[in-house]
């Protein structure tokens, strides 16, 4: 889309471009956020993890993958071996550096660092050295090797296992271990071809979680699947900030009432749980420290490591050198007896190191100094004379003071870290607002319009429309590309091998989900196959108030799917009937809606639905009937792969693996009979029916 | 005892009933004017109802006015066209179409109401029961009917109006000449009486709103005034 | 001549998004508890469909609104006074509550207190009048949103009348709108008529149409009577409720909570004034096609002298006839005729109008015909049929909405050529009957839409009418008995206190 933009030459110009929904994921203050966020003021760099991948791994999605890397090869690939399975792809992307991992190493990174030193060495050096040797292997090689699992999953406030995880089934079947709607056989069982990357155990784990705690102000499925549930507060029982690309205002959310009940807010939940760790955490652990390992990023200098040519040290083809051809390698301290002292004051880090966005460095002493005057110092302890984060107020008041977009100061200081990079003067964007330093009280009196801050490429402006790419284009900031220019043609050799070199039309992929249960476990009613959407839904926001009364009765009262007046009358469904639509990855049950704006051959599933609601049981697995995501698997596509080419480089929220499920198919009958599956546990003996 | 008990029952007991329902009414209709409605539960399941509702009003109004003449008009204003005799045989034919009829009606509302489960469940104790009790009523007083072809000279008919008479005049007949009627009648007269004092803890109010005035308005059309400057434009 | 004034509303089914923001406030706000969960005084419907509740527009089947008799008198069309009387018992036009839906609740709290069953809890449906388990949903108050349901259901919409409509069943001719409806407040309502207890009235001060809780005595006749079925019975309470426009916000000026939270910002306010003696002829002419222009000829021209004079005589304030003058509801009825009544047919002269929605030029052809010199799609070929609109919007007349969507079309050229191309075209209005002026003014009102245009609201004039000094003390020290302590007017127990002499009125 963006190339058309640039080929009718709008990206950039005032009332053109391409606008693109994003919501409230657009954090304008970043760099405010981030520090809080990442505990960027007391170590680092963080750990990051793009989820998708995580998933796909750690749920053991990849032992069923029906796609062969051949279906999506283009036919003009350069020459080289382009076999192997998609996380052959992901591996050898986090071996290059080019993803982060999670886990990282084999061995606990605590250690690492303990053997480092122990042979003197610095960490980077002594991890490449054991790399290169095979004494230290990344978890990637074998998630399914219990080292290598995750054990504990905080969910905040997102609905992983009721809306965005794709193959939900597997979810369920391996991740947490319970009941499940599995139905496909694994490669193993199939007799399919292996990754190679991979360690293939012919057992595959089922419930690799310990620990899954969410929190949630509402009994979602994540939160019913959940050990623990830590009900959190509502917009109108907190303090909080806001910002949305809808509008150029940052607004707050403030306490109208006390969280109800044992309800608490985000912030006191988190540092409560922070005192409490801090208590029990010198039984095992002190002062330590961490081996951490980074992608190669985006905006950094190193994000053109690997600009010429993939070589991957693993195969020999390049020596393991860390930030260049693997990934970076950093040793960050950590005081675990004191993580509630450092989660309540602003860390050092700020005033020795400085702060920044997206490749801008700039120093930041001056917003510490004001932050020590406005929300007082730590008077005693291991972080006496430190600024407070007290309250979540205390919270807001630091993400506003060190955020260019909420303190002129700093805007104007980050345009001129820029101006140093692109040898142009920038600050005249900001000056107009130099004084200006946004509080929380203040917004709370009246939303106010964000600065302009070189973060965003796109203009708060009188005379401007908002526009993405507006300072690329007027302020003559080059383009963060390899070119330093926009580019149209793709050259990375995996964006050549998988034919996206250039944007063209890319045909479906065959996902061979639904043809094994064809005809499979027959109930007497018709069975039709149809191309599976999932668009948002106008009863909720993705999940969330999908459960609420006044929506469902609007809506239909619970799950419903889709689907044209022609299939309809083909399989025998008639408006409101119940339907099952089921495909290897699992099955879901719904009441259809027939319509004639559907078109033919498509079934819609509107996300999310969740299954916590009016929703039977499935004849074909016996188990409850699932969500939008139970008939989808996420689809890796190596090309989001890339990494170290500059603009095809990993970023927190820029650039990584997603869902892809587009292409996805399901078979779709009427429900013979209906069972609401009420019956206590012990009387029936249900798991899963592979 | 005999004596103390239908003095009881048929001198105090009908002012004890009369009071309540007057006052109650009264004291209802001023406070609580919200709780003055008819209660219908027709939009709930109109099943059962539009032949139950319309046979039982139709019956129970031809009852109603029936009782009110033919108890209260005094003898010697009807024998000035009839005698005892045929008014009896009037009393006896009319109110027994009526009563059928009615009781029909009640059989299918009362059916409704306990058999519905929409209905059971948004019912009152006081729905249930004074359904009930109607019904209870029709019963016993088409219980009477074989009694009245019985004694077709109309000597009953005598005493049950005098009694009434009596109670409405101030000057309530002895009590003893009820004694020898047909337990029919007796027990229909006390649940009777038993209706009015319930009567204005129940739905029954409705009937004092039966809207006949709605024939008399001028017009269909209903505008209300804040105050007499506004007002000055209206008819 | 006796001149009364009426808050009416226009929406722009133009604009509307469908986005139900309207019957959610208005719900929360007046219609959450027992006996009126299922009422939803305004809700959006998706047309084409049978609407809630079902077949609301087929008063063959509803019997709703008034009919002409030969005489050439109307009376409501569920019969003579006589007729309500006699059907008082059962009344044999009075929706069920299945015609609405039967409202439900999920059993919520089983997601947390489950037994460890043999699959993962579900909460599943219990209706909200017996607390039963309902076994299945099976309607609600908006089955056919976005067009929810087989063509061959929803095109039982009366709407299609004398329109061919087998091929609008078709995706490629698929066409849809929302209509978002409320109460009509109408000059001659029929609820009001139907009463016979008398408990539903019309304000004189304002035109907003209520029921007496204290008055209504569970009749129900009024819920056939009213054509839109938006009376509804409370069958917890007994009673009859409906859409109350809001009116202790527009006593104090401000917009119902449908209009004020209009996402789309489709919605008006503003005062009408009307002449109350022409209203029964007016319902009463011959034709209904006629009804529309007769309605028009109800309403009094703001800036006319004579009617001002008249206005005050009956005692209309001053800054009701001023914003009468400025009215946007005047503006889209009479001025710019883009606005239209809710099936005039009915004969109740609603005071809800309606703004027809443009639609896609259906033939390609046409499709490119949109330039500076004047050339008009021809509206007849709009994706929605304008039969089907004028069946809508004026019992059948194809011509004012015709005539309407022309306009709008025409509105859109002219700001096309004047903030693309810096022309100001005459022609383009001229062509449509309108000045540039009055387009731009149009423009000003329908696109931009600013709070303030939208809703020119004058508050109540209680002073007029009542002792508003001491009303203003007493407010909130009371009994449910409006703004004074009983003590003021008595009681069966405690009569009220002897009438004193006004100090403002000792001279």
């Amino acid at each position: 889309m963006h190339q058309n933009g640039v080929a009718i030459v709008c990206v950039g110009q005032s009332g053109g471009g391409w606008a693109h929904y994003v919501g409230q994921e657009k954090l304008r203050p970043q760099a405010g956020w981030a520090p809080l966020a990442f505990a960027l003021d007391w170590g680092r760099p963080p750990r990051q993890q793009n989820s998708t991948s995580a998933f796909y791994a750690h749920t053991d999605q990849w032992r069923y993958e029906t796609i062969n890397v051949a279906d999506i090869v283009s036919p003009t690939a350069p020459e080289g071996a382009w076999d192997g399975s998609l996380i052959d792809y992901n591996v050898r992307a986090e071996r290059m550096g080019w993803l982060p991992s999670a886990p990282q190493l084999q061995d606990n990174p605590l250690g690492v660092a303990r053997a480092a030193q122990a042979a003197g060495m610095e960490a980077k050096d002594y991890v490449a050295q054991k790399l290169k040797s095979g004494e230290l292997r990344m978890s990637c090689e074998d998630p399914d090797n219990p080292k290598n699992w995750p054990r504990n999953m905080f969910v905040w406030r997102s609905n992983l296992l009721g809306s965005s995880g794709k193959g939900h089934e597997y979810f369920l079947k391996h991740l947490l271990g319970t009941s499940h709607g599995v139905m496909g056989k694994d490669l193993g069982q199939e007799g399919g071809a292996k990754p190679t990357e991979v360690t293939w155990r012919d057992e595959a784990p089922q419930g690799k979680l310990d620990l899954l705690v969410t929190l949630d102000f509402r009994m979602s499925t994540t939160c019913v699947y959940s050990d623990i549930v830590l009900p959190t507060a509502t917009w109108y029982e907190k303090n909080d900030l806001n910002t949305s690309d809808m509008h150029p205002f940052i607004h707050p959310l403030t306490s109208a009432v006390d969280p109800v009940w044992g309800a608490k807010s985000d912030w006191d939940i988190y540092k409560s749980i922070a005192k409490a760790f801090s208590r029990v955490a010198p039984e095992v652990l002190g002062v330590e420290k961490d081996v951490v390992l980074t992608p190669i990023m985006h905006d950094s200098p190193g994000e053109i490591a690997q600009a010429l040519d993939v070589r991957e040290w693993k195969k020999g083809e390049v020596e393991p050198i860390p930030g260049k051809t693997m990934p970076n390698v950093a040793v960050v301290e950590r005081d675990y007896p004191n993580t509630y002292q450092r989660f309540t004051a602003l860390g050092p880090l700020m005033e020795k190191v400085g702060n920044g966005i997206k490749g801008i460095a700039w120093q930041t002493a001056h917003e510490v100094e004001h932050l020590k005057a406005l929300n007082g110092v730590v008077e005693d302890g291991p972080t006496k004379g430190l600024a407070r984060i007290e309250s979540d107020i205390d919270a807001a008041e630091v993400l506003l003071m060190l955020a260019p977009e909420t303190n002129g100061e700093v805007a104007v200081k980050a345009w001129g870290a820029l101006s140093k990079t692109t040898g142009r003067a920038h600050a005249h964007l900001a000056l107009p607002k130099e004084d200006e330093k946004i509080r929380f009280r203040d917004v709370v009196a009246q939303p106010r319009k964000i600065i302009s801050a070189p973060t965003w490429s796109g203009l708060e402006s009188e005379k401007v429309c908002y526009n993405a790419g507006y300072t690329n284009v007027h302020e003559l900031i080059p383009w963060r590309t390899l070119s330093g220019r926009q580019q149209l043609y793709q050259d990375h050799r995996w964006m050549l091998a998988f034919g996206e070199a250039l944007c063209v039309y890319r045909p479906p992929v065959d996902l061979r989900t639904t043809r094994p249960l064809l005809g499979a476990k027959p109930n007497g009613e018709k069975e039709i196959v149809l191309n599976f959407i999932t668009p948002h839904q106008k009863w909720g926001i993705h999940s969330t108030y999908t459960d609420n009364l006044m929506m469902l009765t609007l809506s239909r009262g619970g799950p419903i799917v889709w689907l044209s007046e022609v299939d309809a009358a083909k399989a025998g469904i008639v408006d409101n009937d119940w339907v099952e639509a089921f495909n290897v990855n699992g099955a879901l049950v719904a009441r259809a809606v027939v319509s004639q704006r559907m078109k033919e051959g498509t079934l819609f599933m509107y996300h999310a639905q969740e299954k916590i609601v009016n929703v039977p049981g499935s004849e074909m697995t016996g188990n409850r009937g699932g969500i939008h995501n139970s008939v989808t698997r996420a689809v890796l596509k190596p090309t989001h792969m890339i990494g170290g080419y500059a603009q095809q480089a990993w970023g927190f929220n820029y650039y990584g693996t997603i869902g892809t499920n587009r292409d996805e198919f399901v078979v779709v009958r009427k429900l013979a009979k209906v069972d609401w599956l009420e019956r206590p546990h012990a009387d029936a003996a249900r798991g899963d029916v592979s | 005892m005999k004596d103390y008990i239908f003095q009881l029952l048929f001198v105090w007991y009908p002012y004890i009933c009369l009071t309540v329902f007057l006052l109650g009414s009264l004291i209802r209709f001023d406070r609580e004017p919200y709780s003055w409605k008819a209660s219908s539960s027709q939009m709930l399941r109109k099943r059962q109802l539009r032949w139950g509702s319309n046979l039982f009003h139709v019956g129970i109004l031809f009852l109603l006015l029936g009782h009110a003449v033919g108890l209260l008009t005094p003898t010697s204003v009807y024998t000035l066209v009839m005698s005892v005799e045929q008014k009896q045989l009037i009393a006896v034919a009319a109110g027994g179409i009526a009563g059928v009829i009615c009781f029909a009606g009640l059989t299918l509302l009362l059916h409704r109401r306990l058999f519905d489960e929409r209905i059971r469940r948004t019912s009152s104790a006081m729905d249930i029961a004074i359904l009930a009790l109607l019904w209870i009523q029709l019963v016993l007083g088409l219980a009477t009917l074989p009694f009245s072809l019985a004694h077709r000279d109309g000597s009953v008919m005598l005493i049950l109006s005098h009694w009434a008479q009596g109670i409405v005049t101030l000057n309530p007949v002895d009590a003893k000449t009820l004694q020898g009627l047909d337990w029919p009648y007796l027990t229909h007269l006390v649940l009777g009486m038993t209706l009015f004092l319930v009567f204005p803890f129940s739905r029954l109010v409705h009937i004092w709103s039966a809207p006949v005035w709605y024939l008399g308005r001028r017009g269909y059309q209903v505008v209300r005034s804040r105050g007499p400057l506004r007002a000055r434009g209206a008819p | 001549m006796r001149v009364r004034a009426q808050i009416a509303m226009v929406l722009n089914l133009d604009k509307c998004i469908g986005c139900h923001t309207c019957s959610v406030t208005c719900k929360n706000v007046w219609t959450s508890r027992e006996g009126m969960e299922y009422a939803w005084f305004n809700n959006v419907e998706t047309k084409p469909g049978i609407g809630y509740p079902k077949d609301w527009e087929n008063q063959t089947r509803w019997n709703g609104g008034w009919v002409r008799k030969r005489n050439g008198k109307i009376q409501p069309k569920i019969g003579s006074k006589w007729r309500i009387l006699a059907n008082i018992f059962a009344n044999p036009d009075l929706p069920e509550i299945d015609d609405y839906y039967e409202p439900f609740t999920f059993d919520y709290e089983h997601l947390q207190k489950a037994p460890e069953l043999e699959a993962f809890p579900t909460a599943r449906p219990r209706s909200l009048i017996t607390g039963q388990r309902m076994e299945k949903i099976e309607w609600g108050p908006n089955w056919e949103e976005i067009l929810g349901g087989e063509f061959a259901k929803r095109s039982a919409d009366y709407n299609f009348e004398g329109v061919q409509k087998e091929i609008y069943g078709q995706f490629e001719n698929t066409f849809m709108m929302y209509l978002p409806r409320l109460c009509e407040h109408c000059l001659n309502p029929a609820c009001v008529a139907a009463c016979p207890s008398g408990a539903i009235y019309k304000r004189e001060e304002d035109g907003i149409v209520l029921i007496d809780q204290d008055k209504c005595r569970g009749w129900r006749m009024c819920v056939s009577a009213c054509p839109y079925k938006k009376v509804y019975f409370n069958w917890s309470s007994g009673k009859s409720e409906k859409c109350i426009f809001c009116y202790p916000r527009i006593e104090a000026g401000e917009p119902t909570v449908c209009s004020e939270t209009c996402v789309g910002r489709i919605r008006y306010l503003g005062v009408m004034l009307y002449d109350a003696d022409r209203i029964e002829q007016a319902a009463s002419v011959d034709d209904e096609r006629r009804l529309y222009d007769a309605q028009m000829g109800v309403f009094l021209d703001p800036d006319d002298e004579r009617v001002i004079a008249q206005a005050r005589r009956d005692g209309v304030p001053e800054s009701w006839l001023e914003a009468a003058r400025r009215s946007p509801v005047w503006k889209m009825a009479m001025e710019w005729k883009v606005a239209f009544p809710l099936h005039p047919e009915y004969r109740t002269l609603p005071m809800v109008w309606y703004v027809p929605p443009l639609s896609p030029i259906q033939s390609a052809a046409e499709a490119g015909k949109m330039g500076v010199d004047g050339a008009m799609p021809d509206v007849r070929s709009l994706r929605i049929p304008l039969r089907y609109l004028a069946n809508l919007l004026t019992a059948g007349d194809e011509e004012p909405v015709a005539r309407g969507l022309e306009r709008m079309l025409a509105m859109r050229a002219y700001m096309r050529a004047k903030t693309v191309d810096g022309v100001v075209d005459h022609a383009i209005a001229k062509r449509v009957g309108l000045s540039a002026q009055q387009i731009e003014a149009m423009y000003h009102v329908m696109a931009i839409a600013n709070y303030e245009d939208r809703f020119v609201i004058p508050t109540a004039h209680r002073e007029t009418s009542e002792d508003a000094y001491a009303l203003r003390g007493a407010c909130g020290f009371s009994f449910g008995d409006g703004c004074s302590p009983d003590g003021d007017t008595g009681n069966l127990f405690a009569g009220g206190k002897l009438k004193r002499k006004n100090p403002m009125e000792v001279a």
